[in-house]
């Protein structure tokens, strides 16, 4: 890409448990009762997710943040259709909770036979490549993990991949328990919006819940 | 603005070293040996690749593996130095235990909490990083290192890696019917599977000008790196080499190099049937001319996940400072696909510049590094 281009946050998509949506749109569906999440509404992605049902929490998570993120900042996809777009993903417990689920039950199965279809989420980046499986992505996929929060850093890390030409965009997904922020990062347009990724970082990295974040984004675009 | 290698080192199946490594993987033997930490009885395969003198104990397997290699280390390293912790499953011997202890799995096991104990035990101020990409975690940490060297932003970036034969691990590749019985053999027209292997090592990256101020030896340079995923399936790699290939493409271009410059390719080679068939389609597709001698060192030192693509790499520089392309460790009856890539013997490459040293994983993630001289 050329290297004058300004890469900023193009979109911003955001799900916690009471509600989902898009900052730059400024959009938000609140759940129309207990047990509801954004997978289940049929409307959320351009086409059904594959195995869905079968996947673990993490990864319907970031499958409806990615599709929040892409949807805020108007790029389309579709099935069969791949895209020269990345992947990042960070959380606090990387995927403690895939691990013990395998092991406890290959434990409780007496040690002789484990499952595979739990040890596939038995890595931090599982969640991400199924996204990227289901959305088409060809661009890098890899879970960054911070001591503290890192979200500026990985939204630069995001930056430095479009900019090196390793993928065209880059959708960053920050998540922490049923709550995640993800955020499409690409060259900004002048007709688009969007954030730096400075103005995008900043908000999003003050302690509180995901819903705080977004009110403070919504006041913090920067075209 | 390259990223020089000024410095690494590795803890293999083979022993504690870089040489130690080298010399093993020289011999084309496996360095496998029956699974004693754990009764390995009903998997698939009983063999592993196993570091001598490693055993369950009050610490990790990983950070055994890692403690030695880092405290030799950290009185060279400097201060500031940014720490890129590439792993799959750190500490997850410490979870196996809690959950076979029937307690209550505290987090001790969690990347973040290994990061802060090799942040420690290097010595550095700042915090660093985990970087996990499947088995390709390695290049993936490598390739952030050298372009956080290339942009300006960083001129000192440790790229540390490991992953321990644990039950945990065993039990699920052999639930996914992905060992061979008898043990890894790369590019071989019989070959089952992998071999699990546990690894640790590291590779200091400096800019050019920081290395000379330094003082540091230049063993070579990280020069191109790509990364690419398949989009394809979580467990498979696509069938047609395409993700590899662009990955690699991505690499060449960032090196500015053309295919006919790369001398040797260290492939990821895990002697899965569908892996090593995937990446001889990739290479065919990008290298068209005259084959490009091709190796894999997983028949050797096992697949050790989450540092395979260090040690790969820290094999690369060996290769091109000794002009020789390593055998394709335990390959007896070469795949007809591979005829003329891989060879069970060693290869002299007395004019070797420039090499490439690819991986794939899990969720068809690929990453390329090309390596000059």
């Amino acid at each position: 890409m050329s290297g004058s281009a300004i890469i900023g946050v193009t979109g911003i998509g955001w799900v916690d448990a009471a509600a989902y949506g898009c900052v730059r749109q400024a959009t938000t569906t609140v759940y129309a009762g207990p047990g509801q999440a954004p997978w289940r509404n049929t409307g959320l992605f351009s086409y059904p997710v594959k195995n869905l049902g079968r996947f673990d929490a993490p990864t319907r998570l970031a499958c409806a943040v990615c599709a929040l993120a892409l949807q805020d900042a108007g790029l389309r996809y579709a099935e069969g259709v791949k895209q020269e777009i990345g992947l990042l993903g960070s959380n606090d417990d990387g995927c403690l909770a895939a691990n013990r689920a395998f092991f406890q039950d290959y434990v409780e199965s007496g040690r002789t036979l484990a499952r595979g279809n739990l040890f596939i989420y038995t890595l931090p980046s599982s969640p991400l490549a199924e996204t990227a499986i289901h959305f088409g992505f060809r661009g890098p996929v890899m879970y960054v993990g911070f001591e503290a929060n890192g979200l500026g850093a990985l939204l630069h890390t995001a930056a430095g991949l479009v900019r090196e030409g390793q993928a065209e965009a880059v959708v960053v997904l920050k998540s922490d328990g049923l709550e995640g922020l993800g955020f499409t990062v690409a060259p900004l347009v002048a007709a688009g919006g969007g954030w730096t990724l400075e103005s995008a970082a900043a908000p999003a990295e003050v302690a509180g819940t995901v819903r705080d974040a977004v009110t403070r984004l919504e006041s913090g675009r920067c075209t | 603005m390259n990223a020089i290698i000024v410095e690494c080192d590795v803890a293999t199946a083979w022993g504690w070293g870089v040489d130690a490594c080298w010399n093993g993987v020289l011999t084309g033997a496996p360095a496998f040996s029956l699974v004693e930490r754990f009764s390995a009885a009903a998997f698939q395969s009983r063999l592993a690749a196993q570091v001598p003198g490693v055993a369950p104990g009050d610490e990790s397997l990983v950070m055994q593996l890692l403690r030695p290699l880092l405290g030799r280390l950290a009185p060279r390293l400097p201060v500031d130095t940014l720490v890129l912790l590439a792993t799959t499953t750190g500490e997850v011997d410490r979870l196996e235990r809690a959950v076979l202890e029937g307690r209550p799995e505290d987090g001790a096991s969690r990347l973040s909490v290994l990061l802060g104990r090799v942040c420690r035990e290097c010595g550095v101020s700042g915090p660093g990083r985990t970087i996990s990409a499947a088995c390709a975690s390695s290049a993936a940490a490598v390739a952030q290192g050298a372009a956080l060297i290339r942009s300006g932003e960083r001129d000192a970036v440790l790229v540390v890696a490991c992953d321990a034969v644990t039950e945990f691990i065993m039990a699920g590749f052999s639930s996914l019917m992905a060992l061979d019985p008898d043990g890894a053999k790369p590019f071989d027209r019989n070959r089952r599977g992998l071999t699990v292997g546990e690894g640790a090592g590291y590779v200091l990256l400096m800019s050019g000008a920081r290395a000379t101020r330094e003082g540091r030896p230049r063993l070579a340079d990280v020069t191109g790196w790509g990364l690419s995923g398949d989009a394809n399936h979580m467990t498979g790699p696509s069938r047609d080499g395409d993700g590899l290939a662009a990955a690699i493409a991505k690499a060449l271009r960032t090196a500015g190099v053309t295919p006919g410059a790369i001398g040797a390719i260290c492939a990821h080679g895990t002697g899965t049937p569908y892996n090593d068939a995937m990446e001889l389609k990739a290479f065919r597709r990008v290298f068209t001319g005259a084959p490009v001698p091709v190796y894999s060192i997983k028949g050797s030192i096992g697949h050790t996940m989450g540092a395979a693509a260090l040690i790969e790499l820290v094999m690369t520089v060996k290769s091109l400072q000794q002009g020789v392309v390593p055998p394709s460790a335990n390959l007896r009856d070469v795949d007809p696909e591979a005829e003329g890539w891989v060879s069970p013997s060693a290869r002299q490459a007395a004019g070797l510049r420039v090499a490439l040293s690819t991986n794939s994983g899990f969720g068809g993630v690929n990453a390329a590094l090309v390596v000059t001289a």
